[in-house]
């Protein structure tokens, strides 16, 4: 690797960690891009509503850098944000709960009676599971979810799109989410056996 | 509709009320539908986040980094305040202009809104953008965030609702804010008096802080925005806009310059023309007052009404039933529809939304708004118009002689693919300055205002200049064009281009299959459930020259495929041949059981690729010549008419001899074949 290269290459985590932790606040800016997509994908996974999920995150990361000085480094800093994560999401709940479910409408607050209360530890295996499960998906589903979900698509833009019914589009999509969900459970389940 | 449809529904935000109260009873009905809303709901949000772009990643980084800077709490209390002083401005001054009486919002809160901010929060401050100020209410999170509470309990502090978001932004969008142009994005608010502008084609949503009305704005487009909150209002200075409202204490005002529009619930289109305004009703009930005479109309749903300078404002019945295919009248039928495609009879003002398969009678025009809009139409002979975009075609058929085709080009661009006339009825396009004579060839006619420009691929045309009857023949690889006062004579096309006659009378076919050859479509009808095999071909003569490159191209629908997923039987696809003197090339999509889909040249290369069943592809295939007997091949594949750049697939082939046949192959699947050309790119010196 030339020299060039070396200087191109990002930092590692840990370089970063003692970077933060000697009061670099943009070292901070590294590691959060090192893991904010993956710790809202596990928040999303347990949040009631999706409001919380980038208020949780943010949060997290507040905290997180306040606190650390109290972070061992040569221990997983995704693990410690994790905890940070759930113990933020769980007070949320609750003051949520107290404050604002009788705001939510009554599909909303239904889904927010039922909410799993898991540790995230729980959630980043079903997120590894739900990974692994969306690779198995056709291409031609694939391209559905991307549309849904990248792209941002309507349910009508969609339909165009694949020159199918609107109908065909909710249809298929809840279909495809009932079987990443089973999915990832049945990979949960041979993990735990 | 059913669960499944209801759930993707809420969880994409598009249920509307009704759909609402139909969710909510079947949760009532069926609890154990709360699980499965409850799981469909995890995994929507886990995807969102995984599969989303990293806007939201890069919302959280800098709301962090902002806050851990220490300074913004201040800084945005600051633009708070004075966020909420400009729109009580703008609100007053608007109140004082509108003609319409606007809701002001209660002086108490105004002060309330403006008190000076509590000490320092106790609580850590939490993200600039919250979601629930997206969702809701940036005043209000605002504060709620800080700690702070500058409202009496039950009291909403003004601009806390009464903002506008951009949920989405098309191309070419901008912002005119206090006389500045602010660059535009997902999520920023729109403030009253804001004033946005869509130069280019493509959509714009808007959405409302307080509550899920939306507006989808089609550029280009001028939209003022008035106000948001409980006295929502618009103008709609130029463009078209759908526009959903849920119920509203206050009528949702939208102005435009010919006319009001006033909705208390319901789904909307308004059209903002120069000329005219027209607003169809799809779902609800709306007043429509026309500005020229201040009369008000109530339109009811299925119904539209237009207003204009030189129309009577009535409310008349959406044209929702198209006439039958072959029903009497009927002198063609719409195939394919992209984009804004109109069809009308006396003026564009009047004009319903066309569809594919519907048929269109003797009088009735074809209007396209958008250079991306396009319509491909069919006579019942198969002869073909390709109408592009912006263009107006106001006639099809001779209005003496029902029996002649009589094309009239007000303005826009067509190709035609004219099947075999009957002697004496020669197909007859017009222009403001020229008009076309064919009895069965391909070519391409363009009406601008100075000129008309008419380019031929295959065969020849009669060109005749309308001033002074001057008439030219136009053949294969030329074009010309009629203006006043310039010269009309054939130019050969830019960079040589010619295309070869394809002999599709003539076809050899092979295989298991069924063709026919219609005009200029070529259908192969059969899907064969043959487990050897099961490919069939048609090879039609078309000759080259010893050393010709060569670009065939053909647009394809899949009409059927097998229903076989075994491996041995699964396979099904199309292709394209080209037979040189001892061997042909074929590109082709050669479509299996997962994993095995591929878009080829047999035996060469192959490139992983699987498309649907159905639908209507392009294929293109270059065949470049080097020195010696080395050719590189090129392909590709798509669906649309927006060809994707460069090249799918590439390599090198040895080919002797000058191309003697084309030809079109299908694996068990029913295919139509149309718009079959072969181009000569160029001659190598031999």
């Amino acid at each position: 690797m030339s020299e060039g290269e070396r200087k191109g290459r990002p930092m590692d985590e840990q370089s970063l960690i003692q970077k933060v932790q000697e009061g670099n606040l943009e070292a901070f800016g590294s590691l959060m891009d090192i893991h904010v997509r993956r710790l809202r994908a596990v928040i999303a996974l347990n949040a009631p509503v999706p409001h919380l999920i980038d208020e949780i995150a943010h949060e997290t990361y507040v905290f997180a850098y306040n606190h650390i000085q109290d972070f061992q480094r040569g221990t997983s800093f995704f693990a410690w944000l994790k905890s940070i994560a759930w113990n933020l999401l769980r007070a949320e709940i609750q003051r949520f709960s107290r404050e604002q479910a009788n705001q939510l409408k009554y599909a909303e607050k239904r889904v927010f009676d039922v909410a799993p209360g898991r540790p995230l530890e729980h959630s980043a295996k079903e997120l590894d599971g739900l990974e692994k499960c969306l690779e198995r998906v056709p291409p031609r589903l694939k391209q559905l979810i991307q549309m849904r979900y990248h792209l941002s698509f309507s349910t009508e833009e969609i339909a165009d799109r694949v020159d199918q019914s609107a109908a065909w589009v909710r249809t298929t999509l809840c279909r495809l989410r009932r079987q990443l969900k089973d999915c990832v459970q049945d990979k949960m389940a041979t993990e735990k056996a | 509709m059913t669960d499944k449809e209801l759930i993707d529904g809420f969880l994409a935000g598009e249920l509307d009320e009704a759909g609402m109260a139909q969710l909510e009873a079947e949760l009532r009905a069926h609890p154990e539908l709360v699980r499965e809303l409850a799981d469909q709901q995890q995994i929507e949000q886990a995807l969102t986040v995984l599969l989303g772009d990293d806007t939201a990643d890069q919302q959280v980084t800098v709301s962090v980094l902002s806050v851990l800077r220490a300074d913004p709490i201040d800084s945005f209390k600051t633009e708070l305040l004075d966020a909420v002083k400009k729109e009580a401005q703008v609100k007053k001054r608007g109140e004082d202009a509108a003609k319409a009486p606007i809701v002001p919002p209660p002086a108490p809160e105004i002060a309330e809104a403006l008190r000076p901010p509590a000490p320092a929060p106790v609580r850590a401050p939490r993200r600039r953008l919250l979601p629930w100020a997206l969702a809701g209410s940036i005043a209000a999170a605002a504060l709620v965030a800080l700690g702070v509470s500058l409202v009496h309990p039950g009291a909403k502090a003004l601009g806390a609702d009464s903002h506008a978001l951009l949920l989405s932004v098309g191309p070419g969008a901008k912002l005119h804010r206090d006389g500045q142009f602010l660059p535009v994005h997902v999520d920023m608010a729109l403030l009253s008096g804001d004033r946005l502008t869509l130069d280019e084609p493509g959509e714009t949503r808007i959405g409302f802080a307080d509550d899920p009305t939306r507006l989808k704005l089609k550029g280009p487009a001028v939209l003022h925005f008035v106000q948001g909150g409980a006295s929502k209002r618009i103008e709609l200075l130029k463009g078209d806009c759908e526009i959903a409202v849920p119920l509203q204490v206050e009528p949702f005002t939208a102005s435009t310059p010919h006319a009001e529009l006033k909705l208390r619930e319901g789904d909307v289109h308004l059209v903002s023309a120069s000329d005219f305004s027209r607003l169809e009703v799809r779902r609800g009930r709306a007043d429509f007052t026309s500005r020229k005479d201040h009369k008000t109309i109530g339109v009811a749903a299925d119904f539209y009404a237009i207003a204009g300078r030189d129309v009577e404002l009535v409310a008349r019945a959406l044209d929702k039933t198209s006439p039958s295919p072959d029903g009497p009248g009927v002198v063609a039928v719409l195939r394919r529809v992209q984009g804004e495609v109109f069809v009308f009879s006396q003026s564009p003002a009047d004009r319903t939304p066309a569809k594919p398969g519907r048929a269109i009678l003797e009088g009735q025009a074809i209007l396209t708004e958008g250079s991306r809009s396009a319509v491909i139409l069919d006579y019942p002979d198969h002869t073909r118009l390709e109408i592009g975009g912006d263009t107006v075609v106001r006639r099809l058929t001779d209005e003496k002689d029902r029996t002649r085709k009589l094309v009239t080009l007000e303005r826009g661009a067509l190709a035609a693919d004219v099947a075999k006339q009957p002697a004496g009825k020669a197909m007859l396009l017009r222009t403001a300055h020229a008009e076309v004579a064919v009895l069965g060839t391909r070519f391409t006619l363009a009406a601008e205002t100075e000129a008309t420009r008419l380019q031929v691929e295959e065969g020849a045309v009669n060109f005749t200049r309308i001033d002074d009857k001057k008439t030219i023949q136009v053949r294969s690889g030329y074009f010309a064009v009629a203006a006043p006062g310039k010269p009309l004579d054939p130019a050969p096309l830019p960079g040589g281009v010619r295309y070869l006659d394809i002999d599709l009378s003539a076809g050899v076919t092979s295989g298991d299959g069924e063709w026919t050859v219609e005009g200029r479509t070529v259908k192969q009808s059969r899907v064969s459930r043959l487990a050897e095999g099961g490919a069939s071909t048609i090879l039609c003569r078309a000759e080259s020259e010893e050393k010709d490159s060569l670009m065939l191209e053909v647009v394809v629908d899949v009409d059927q495929a097998t229903p076989d997923t075994a491996i041995d039987r699964g396979t099904w696809g199309f292709g394209l041949e080209a037979m040189f003197r001892d061997r042909s090339v074929v590109l082709r999509s050669a479509q299996g059981p997962e994993g095995t889909s591929v878009f080829e040249f047999p035996g060469i290369s192959a490139i992983p690729f699987e498309h649907g069943r159905e639908g209507t592809f392009r294929l293109k295939l270059s065949i470049e010549r080097k020195r010696g007997a080395e050719a590189v091949l090129r392909g590709k594949i798509w669906q649309g008419d927006r060809e994707p750049d460069g090249w799918m697939i590439e390599n090198v082939f040895e080919l002797d001899g000058p191309m003697t046949q084309v030809g079109l192959q299908t694996a068990r699947c029913a295919c139509s074949f149309s718009s079959f050309k072969v181009k000569i790119l160029k001659e190598e010196s031999r």
